[in-house]
């Protein structure tokens, strides 16, 4: 869906700001907005371009960087932490050669370390766009990585 | 997710047998009876009697109490007013929340509206992190299930009474979770907290009267008009009634969600949790995630509620219980809340903004033998003392009750 009709299912309610954001990286493949995104967002909604930039960077759920088809959020938070996170982020960022931004060398991830996603239970944990990845090691890490880049040959 | 009722509970309130994410198992379950009830048989304020008289404390941590909440609100004559449900659940170490928001989203709407019937309210916010993709999904089809079948919109149950429910999704920011910043998220902006007073029970989002509540204090709702005050306060201790749902993690042989009566012991729930992973020995326990405070094994039997906690100099906060064995190092963990709150802060104000980095560089010259302890509780309790939200007062805790060990 491209802006335009994503910006047809909301009505000029400046508290839709965030839901549009939120369907707008959806709807990209590299699932980051762009400047001009935010203009015809800001427009709609009768904001300043300013107001939408700030929200747009301010929420880290956001990036007018560039992104991947796949970006994956690692939790580096307490209870990851005790259960060695920061072993299994390097890992992946190792077993996808990423760059200084975090890229995957072949350009379909992107990783980030977060906040605690509410997954403790099933610590060290992770999520790939949406789905939630639990009680992680480098064996359940390469199979899952391996499965993605698989599944998106055809697409 | 493993969430069960502890042992000792013998009828639990929020972890009950069956599982209502679909209105009709739901309804089935007696759900939106008290809805009805409500809108048919009650004044407004008899209601928010029954929910002070219940001494319901707000679950999501800072433990205000609820009755008195929403009485702020409903005195207050305005053209609007809003009720808003808190489900951006982030204190690290939290997952409580997610259960009620996967397996009981219609007990939400339920609670939610009967508030907005108390107070006066027109619209209804329920703010889900966006981190959660699967509650999300859940409460939306619950919003477009009690929609469809008249449990929302216009003239409710043919009651008069016509209420509206919206969805709204954060991600991505901890503080969002802080009631103030919630609302300017709502509002559309970056999640800055705002000076308090005003409250937001006088003037909240838009600028008018607002209740915003925590997922799990609102579950508590129907269960207290259902079975009255006298009921929910056999559940739990004097001064903190009812059960907790509390997010057991870590070191352990078996994580997930219990709920207990307030007051529980530590012990109690290392026992549910089936004892420490590997039969290593306890460590002691962070509780209240990363803004708590360090339990200890000579504090094994404290129980675990609001005064008890307090009294103790700590507190329950969420009810966050992260267990740590003698092989987990607690002197990295305590590093690793400091740069997490960090990360978090909004930067609006210089104490926290500028504080952090501070404290980190100060808890890493103390690990180098270079400063004492106490020269970083200094900074720790200024930070405190003029911090605009409770983010940059959060280091004090956890710091004092680590160097107490
Ligand atoms: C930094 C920060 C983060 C918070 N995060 C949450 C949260 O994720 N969920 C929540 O219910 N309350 C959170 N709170 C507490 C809220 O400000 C507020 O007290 C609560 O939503 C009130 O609901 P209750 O009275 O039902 O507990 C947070 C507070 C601070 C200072
Ligand atoms: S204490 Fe920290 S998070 Fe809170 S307003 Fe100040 S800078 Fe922002
Ligand atoms: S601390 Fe990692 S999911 Fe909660």
């Amino acid at each position: 869906m491209d802006i335009e009709n994503i910006l047809k299912k909301y009505s000029k309610d400046k508290s839709y700001l965030l839901e549009i954001m939120h369907d707008a990286k959806e709807s990209k493949e590299n699932r980051s907005l762009d400047l001009n995104d935010l203009k015809v967002i800001s427009k709609y909604l009768n904001i300043n371009l300013s107001a939408a930039y700030g929200a747009a960077t301010f929420y880290s759920a956001f990036s007018l960087k560039l992104q991947a088809k796949y970006i994956i959020r690692v939790c580096s938070s307490t209870v990851c932490h005790i259960k060695k996170s920061y072993d299994i982020l390097l890992f992946l960022k190792s077993l996808l050669n990423c760059d200084d931004d975090n890229l995957s060398k072949d350009g379909l991830f992107a990783v980030s370390e977060v906040g605690c996603l509410g997954l403790c239970d099933i610590s060290p944990s992770m999520m790939i766009n949406n789905q939630v990845y639990g009680n992680l090691d480098e064996n359940s890490i390469k199979r899952i990585v391996e499965e993605l880049k698989n599944g998106s040959n055809g697409t | 997710m493993e969430a069960t009722a502890h042992k000792s509970l013998k009828e639990p309130i929020i972890i009950t047998t069956y599982q209502t994410q679909c209105l009709e198992d739901y309804i089935d379950n007696g759900g939106y009876e008290t809805l009805k009830n409500v809108l048919t048989k009650y004044k407004p304020n008899e209601i928010i009697e029954q929910i002070k008289a219940s001494e319901l404390l707000g679950r999501g941590g800072a433990a205000f109490p609820t009755g008195i909440k929403w009485n702020f609100t409903a005195q207050i004559k305005a053209d609007h007013k809003f009720v808003i449900c808190n489900a951006d659940e982030g204190e690290p170490g939290t997952f409580k929340d997610r259960w009620i928001l996967e397996h009981k989203p219609h007990s939400l709407i339920e609670a939610i509206s009967i508030c907005a019937y108390s107070v006066g309210g027109d619209k209804g916010y329920i703010y889900i992190r966006g981190e959660y993709a699967e509650s999300i999904n859940r409460v939306r089809k619950a919003l477009k299930e009690a929609y469809d079948n008249g449990f929302l919109g216009e003239n409710i149950l043919e009651s008069g009474f016509s209420f509206n429910i919206e969805l709204r999704r954060g991600d991505g920011s901890y503080v969002c979770g802080e009631e103030t910043a919630l609302i300017e998220s709502i509002e559309g902006k970056r999640a800055f907290p705002r000076f308090k007073p005003p409250f937001p029970g006088i003037k909240g989002l838009w600028g008018y009267p607002t209740v915003i509540n925590n997922v799990e204090t609102l579950a508590n709702i129907v269960p207290i008009i259902k079975n009255g005050a006298d009921w929910f306060k056999n559940y739990g201790t004097k001064q903190s009634s009812g059960t907790k749902l509390y997010s057991v993690s870590g070191s352990v042989n078996k994580s997930g969600v219990i709920e207990a009566n307030l007051g529980v012991t530590l012990k109690e729930l290392l026992d549910a949790a089936q004892g420490m992973k590997n039969n290593k020995v306890f460590k002691c326990a962070l509780i209240g995630g990363a803004s708590g405070g360090f339990v200890y094994k000579n504090e094994l039997d404290l129980p675990l509620s609001y005064e008890t906690l307090k009294e103790a100099g700590k507190t329950l906060g969420s009810g966050a219980v992260l267990f740590l064995s003698e092989d987990d190092n607690g002197e990295s963990l305590l590093k690793n809340i400091l740069t997490f709150f960090k990360h978090e802060s909004c930067g609006k104000c210089v104490p926290c903004r500028e504080g952090y980095p501070k404290l980190i560089a100060m808890y890493e010259a103390f690990l180098e033998n270079r400063i004492k302890a106490e020269n970083i509780m200094k900074l720790a309790d200024v930070m405190f003392k003029t911090s605009l939200c409770a983010l940059g007062q959060s280091a004090k805790m956890p710091l004092e009750t680590y160097f107490k060990s």
